[in-house]
């Protein structure tokens, strides 16, 4: 925001801000219902077609062999792809899988070996067909490294920020991955009474992790976490202390860290399907395993 | 997942969208109807991975300016201001809470008076707060030309603002930093 004044006499950007935040909203109770009501009548979409895709398909002119490998290669990875739409807070890529999503495991197995190298949008597919591994460990979960807790400062160029909740207690591990301006926390959590740990969930110094807290700028040029949801999960949009954010339940669903260059890292971070995800000022925050909602609520106010 | 969800994460932004161009809050409500149902319809030609956003904003904007093409007459707009503003920390005066009140309401005259596309350039960047580059993809513009396009929109909401009633100037302490 420039702090310019303008000849007018004010500064014309920050007043439009201003003013912005001082319309009123525009109240649409019903929209997203009957929105709903006039596309349940309709056939399911497309399947959306990734930007890779693109590169692949076939341009007028080009030798016949190869366009029909190039097609069948389209349809096996069309197969395998659920209408996926993707939308997400800065630092956070959330791809949600359609109604109709039934991806198999041979047409996701193409898709991921004909993945072009430096895409970033193939790694849904991965992520898709990738099972949940049974991790023993928390640090098996790429974490990054372990520091402790009085030295976190000193590994990060920003200020990181923890539960201050009492059920909670102190981390049992926390970790930091990446230079300190990117860097992204992650703080482990045992399980407690108020927040138990799931069944087989992975274990910080042999203590099960109930709760996983991470942040990271999400402005940050190291990438985002791109966030698969199979059907069964749903997702909500929130408010946490004022910002926007969303509630993710249901079933367990994988992440995938994606560089820039659009080389990935699997994030195989899993405790339970409940995250809530926020951004605050340049800071991606996700709170994953708490049991539901209001739980989760409770740990992100503790952290203001 | 349902399309619902999506509907409802992104509806304030596309109403405000549809009120740039269109008058009439309900007229804006249509005009992001008839515009998430064609996006279901298109979900196909989304790239999946990209920015729902922009993408969504861009197909409103487009529904409201049909609207407004055949509609074919001067619209008031359905930006209206709120009856109390938000509290944003030290709760102003009367007098000041008034004062600002009408400056707003300078602006938004101003704003008014612009054709629909230095709205939309405008309200994205300050309403919407939204970057460059989905500026880019929500206006359909190669993402150099945003910033040029931003200042001429700028440029000409000066000449309105000199051309209307005297706005009084904000003071810095109005906006919440």
């Amino acid at each position: 925001m420039s702090d310019q004044r303008d000849l007018i006499g004010y500064d014309l950007e920050e007043a439009l801000v201003n003013l912005g935040r001082a319309l009123a909203p525009i109240a649409a109770p019903g929209l997203s219902a009957a929105v709903r009501r006039r596309v349940e009548v309709l056939p399911a979409p497309a399947p959306a077609r990734p930007r890779w895709i693109d590169h692949l398909m076939v341009r007028p002119g080009r030798p016949l062999r190869r366009a029909l490998v190039l097609a069948v290669i389209v349809l096996l990875v069309l197969a395998g792809l659920a209408a996926a739409i993707g939308f997400g807070l800065p630092g956070l890529r959330i791809v949600i899988l359609g109604p109709d999503t039934t991806p198999s495991p041979v047409a996701t197995a193409t898709a991921l070996s004909s993945m072009p190298a430096g895409s970033n949008a193939s790694p849904t597919v991965a992520a898709m067909a990738s099972p949940i591994p049974s991790l023993a460990t928390i640090e098996a979960l790429g974490l990054g490294d372990r520091v402790s807790l009085a030295e976190l400062d000193t590994h990060v160029s920003y200020h990181p920020t923890l539960p201050s909740l009492a059920e909670l207690g102190t981390p049992i591990g926390v970790y930091v991955l990446g230079a300190p301006a990117e860097a992204r926390v992650s703080a482990a959590y045992a399980g407690t009474s108020a927040f138990p740990a799931a069944p087989g969930a992975p274990t910080a110094s042999g203590i099960p992790v109930a709760i996983l807290v991470m942040e990271f700028p999400g402005a940050s040029p190291a990438g985002y976490l791109e966030k698969v949801l199979p059907p069964g999960t749903t997702i909500e949009a929130v408010t946490v202390a004022g910002q926007p954010g969303f509630w993710i339940a249901g079933a367990p669903h994988d992440l995938i860290y994606v560089r820039t260059d659009g080389s990935t890292e699997p994030d195989t971070t899993r405790l339970a399907g409940n995250v809530l995800a926020w951004t605050a000022g340049s800071l991606t925050y996700r709170i994953e395993g708490a049991p539901d909602l209001s739980a989760a609520m409770q740990i992100a106010i503790s952290m203001y | 997942m349902a399309y619902e969800d999506l509907v409802r994460l992104y509806q304030a932004a596309a109403l405000r969208t549809a009120s740039l161009i269109l008058s009439g809050e309900a007229e804006a409500e249509d005009a992001v109807q008839d515009a998430f149902v064609k996006a279901y319809n298109g979900l196909g030609r989304f790239r999946a991975g990209a920015s729902f956003r922009p993408w969504i904003l861009r197909i409103v904007a487009n529904e409201a300016r049909n609207r407004r093409r055949s509609a074919g007459r001067r619209v008031q707009l359905a930006l209206r201001l709120a009856e109390d503003r938000p509290s944003d920390g030290a709760a102003p005066s009367p007098e000041a809470a008034v004062l600002a009140r009408e400056r707003r309401a300078a602006l938004l005259g101003a704003l008014t008076s612009l054709s629909h596309d230095d709205r939309l350039v405008l309200g994205y960047r300050y309403f919407l707060e939204l970057g460059e580059e989905e500026m880019a993809e929500a206006l359909g513009i190669p993402r150099g030309t945003v910033k040029s396009r931003l200042s001429r929109a700028l440029g000409r909401l000066r000449i309105q603002i000199k051309a209307g009633p005297p706005i009084t100037p904000f003071s810095d302490g109005e906006v919440p930093r």
